[in-house]
């Protein structure tokens, strides 16, 4: 029997009468680099942000880490975890290595810890500059930075290589193949792109439309004939 | 028509903006005052002038809060998505501006309608005679329209190049406060040219008080339209300036690059985290530099009337808090509890907030870094009123009750603090809980007049700080008050975070 980081059961989530998500069952095993996939405004970010207990599910139930997601266990759950949801957030008028001290200090962290994330994404050069002054691609490498701190056993990134260049793209990637092997954590990535979760991935779900219609091995899915890119234009088409 | 497109599209931008609600509730908060004040005393002759002379003087107070928050929301919806860069690429800056200042015009025409309208609504509540001319309901329209006009103008240029809202918001309390002020001062030329004093210059009804017998008449006065035309001035300079401004402007973030020294080494600092978050904004400032202008008016006016103020130490405390706590210091906490509000509101910022740290520990240090201040501040005004009544060579010994005033006022604005504190948790805007803290400071006095002072955390502190209006007796409601606005404010600030849904990007 497989050891699950994250499981829901059926999982809902309205916004007026509509359904942004529906009846989402995904489990996540332990120590997988899971690509979670979708088209834009599939219901990902939704998804994700119900397992962090940002936001409160009208149906369902979440299982994280072992424990239960309510506000109460909230708290003690994002302990262990790290992420970067929607767009990194960040006080602009202070500098990166203020906004990880700040991070830091809320999950009772050091100076190691600060440096160590801030050589990983290569931003140590520019830790004292403000991070409003930041290109899109630093300020996304600096919400990396603040996910990857004190080496948590979850790790949701939401589109992490969002407006990054092609070598920062590379280098995320060689990043996060990497993570479950040194931290021993386990990873969870969103996004639209497929040929990107296909070279990180081990296990994959797809959503579309608010519904789960695919979860299991990235190898199984790759088995039949066509390509993963025509797999998945199959499956979100019309639905 | 070009311009009548452009209004067209304005007016889509504005859309589930309710901006008018600022204005009509503007108008109620008015018609509450006076209905207030003058229930039950219209046994005047000709009643009516109480409209016309009341009026102005809260408008004076109120509008140029409201002007200066309407003129930042419109720009807002600009800078918050940072739509300028796109809007350039199809517009030009100068049909931005044209299209949002012909809305803001029609709109403050509107609010001043509204007020015409509320005459009606308030000689009706208050059984006054409605038998004015209608010429006197048309030039009180028209000079309240110039001045609002000109405020608004001056407010548009603020809120054009400053993306922060502080700054408009900023300017507009401090001068509803000097215009104010400036009424208390004998008239000269300086006060009509003074665009937020012209609603008191323009008054057509003056009031006469006779110190021996306690009554007051009203009379006539000539129209006075030497303010509107200076005002008409100020709007055709300050457009003008704003158009050359605009030719030179284009869309470029101002702060570049600056070159910082790279430190070698990591230094943690040692202040608690929300003390960090506040690093390099000025939002704590006007808790010190505020006190320092209310002790300098307040020496002063105590040295001008010392013949009727007799009770040295006393008088002088009477004259130091007098503004700080009916006006001052509600504002201060609104504007300093926004911003660190705000720096959460901002962008994702409350995901990285939530999944880092427990709802009651957000809400206590937000709590305790406010009161910090507060209390600081509340000392910084003790210290003031001990070095210029030195300065002013004031008779007697220095006040036995002192450290009891100190003490409750502490406490008492304490539980305005909680209070701003959830209204700026659940009202994301930046403008609205600011206005809230505004009217609250004002009806604070309100509270007191009607002898309900437990009722509201802004009277609490003025009932404190104020000598005589606070007994030994009452400390015990007092503190009940106090304890139970401050742990209700506060529960329901956690509960809020605990159960809402975390949104961003709004």
């Amino acid at each position: 029997m497989k050891e699950y980081v994250v499981e829901t059961f059926d999982l809902c989530k309205k916004s007026g009468s509509r359904y942004r998500i529906k009846d989402v069952n995904l489990s996540v095993p332990k120590g997988s680099i899971y690509g979670f996939l979708g088209p834009n405004g599939a219901g990902k970010t939704t998804t994700m942000k119900l397992m962090l207990g940002l936001i409160q599910p009208d149906g369902g139930s979440i299982d994280i880490l072992g424990k239960k997601m309510n506000p109460k266990s909230r708290f003690k759950i994002n302990k262990h975890t790290g992420s970067l949801i929607e767009s990194p957030g960040f006080y602009g008028h202070l500098s990166a290595k203020e906004n990880l001290e700040i991070i830091a200090r809320y999950k009772g962290l050091g100076i190691k810890e600060i440096k160590e994330v801030l050589e990983i994404v290569h931003l140590y050069d520019r830790k004292d500059d403000k991070v409003k002054n930041y290109s899109l691609g630093m300020k996304q490498r600096l919400g990396i930075a603040m996910a990857l701190m004190g080496r948590p056993e979850l790790i949701i990134l939401d589109e992490p290589t969002n407006g990054l260049d092609p070598a920062g793209i590379n280098e995320i990637r060689n990043l996060i193949k990497s993570i479950p092997r040194i931290y021993g954590s386990t990873v969870i990535i969103s996004s639209h792109l497929l040929s990107e979760v296909e070279q990180m991935a081990d296990y994959v779900g797809i959503i579309n439309k608010g519904q789960m219609i695919y979860e299991g091995p990235l190898s199984k899915l790759e088995t039949s004939a066509a390509s993963l890119e025509e797999v998945f234009l199959e499956m979100t088409k019309g639905a | 028509m070009n311009i009548i497109k452009d209004f067209s599209i304005e007016l889509r931008k504005h859309k589930h903006r309710h901006n008018f609600l600022i204005f009509i509730i503007t108008i109620l908060a008015e018609t509450m005052f006076i209905y207030g004040n003058y229930h039950g005393k219209s046994n005047l002759d000709n009643s009516w002038m109480l409209l016309f002379y009341n009026f102005p003087i809260m408008n004076t107070l109120f509008f140029p809060v409201v002007i200066a928050g309407f003129a930042s929301r419109l720009m807002d919806v600009e800078h918050k998505g940072d739509m300028l860069k796109s809007l350039y690429t199809f517009s030009t800056p100068h049909k931005i501006f044209y299209a949002k200042y012909l809305y803001g015009a029609l709109s403050i025409l509107g609010l001043v309608i509204m007020l015409c309208a509320s005459f009606f609504v308030n000689a009706r509540l208050l059984n006054l005679s409605t038998d004015f001319q209608v010429q006197y309901l048309l030039i009180f329209a028209l000079t309240t329209f110039i001045s609002s006009l000109t405020l608004f103008t001056i407010h548009m240029l603020l809120s054009f190049f400053f993306k922060n809202q502080a700054v408009s918001i900023c300017v507009g309390i401090l001068g509803a406060f000097t215009g104010l002020f400036s009424a208390f001062l004998p008239e000269s030329a300086f006060q009509k040219m003074y665009p937020w004093a012209t609603y008191v210059t323009s008054l057509l009804v003056g009031m006469d008080w006779n110190r021996e017998t306690r009554v007051t008449r009203l009379y006539l006065l000539d129209p006075d339209f030497s303010s509107s035309i200076f005002n008409l001035i100020w709007i055709a300079a300050i457009t003008a300036l704003t158009i050359y401004l605009l030719k030179k402007s284009a869309v470029e973030d101002k702060e570049s690059r600056k070159n910082y020294t790279i430190s070698k080494h990591i230094i943690m600092h040692k202040c608690p985290v929300e003390f960090l978050k506040l690093k390099g904004s000025p939002a704590w400032v006007a808790f010190f530099i505020v006190p320092v202008l209310a002790a300098v008016i307040g020496t002063f006016n105590y040295l001008g009337n010392i013949d009727i103020l007799t009770e040295g130490w006393y008088s002088l405390w009477s004259q130091h808090t007098l503004f700080i706590c009916y006006f001052f210091m509600s504002v201060i906490i609104g504007i300093f509890v926004g911003c660190i509000w705000r720096a959460e509101h901002t962008g994702t910022n409350m995901n990285l907030l939530m999944t880092h740290q427990s709802p009651l520990k957000i809400i206590i240090s937000k709590y305790v870094v406010t009161c910090f201040i507060t209390t600081l501040s509340i000392l910084w005004i003790m210290a003031l009123y001990v070095i210029s009544g030195l300065v002013a060579h004031v008779d007697g010994s220095l006040p036995k009750e002192l450290l009891s005033w100190i003490i409750l006022g502490i406490i008492g604005i304490c539980s305005i603090c909680a209070f701003q504190i959830f209204i700026a948790l659940i009202i994301r805007n930046f403008i609205v809980p600011i206005i809230i803290g505004f009217i609250g400071g004002l009806s604070g006095v309100g509270f007191i007049a009607k002898g309900i002072p437990y009722y509201s955390p802004y009277s609490l502190f003025d009932l404190a700080m104020n000598q005589r209006q606070l007994g030994s007796a009452n400390i015990m409601p007092f503190l009940i008050a106090s304890l139970s606005f401050i742990i209700g404010f506060l529960s329901l600030s956690t509960i809020y975070l605990y159960r809402s849904d975390v949104r961003s990007h709004e």
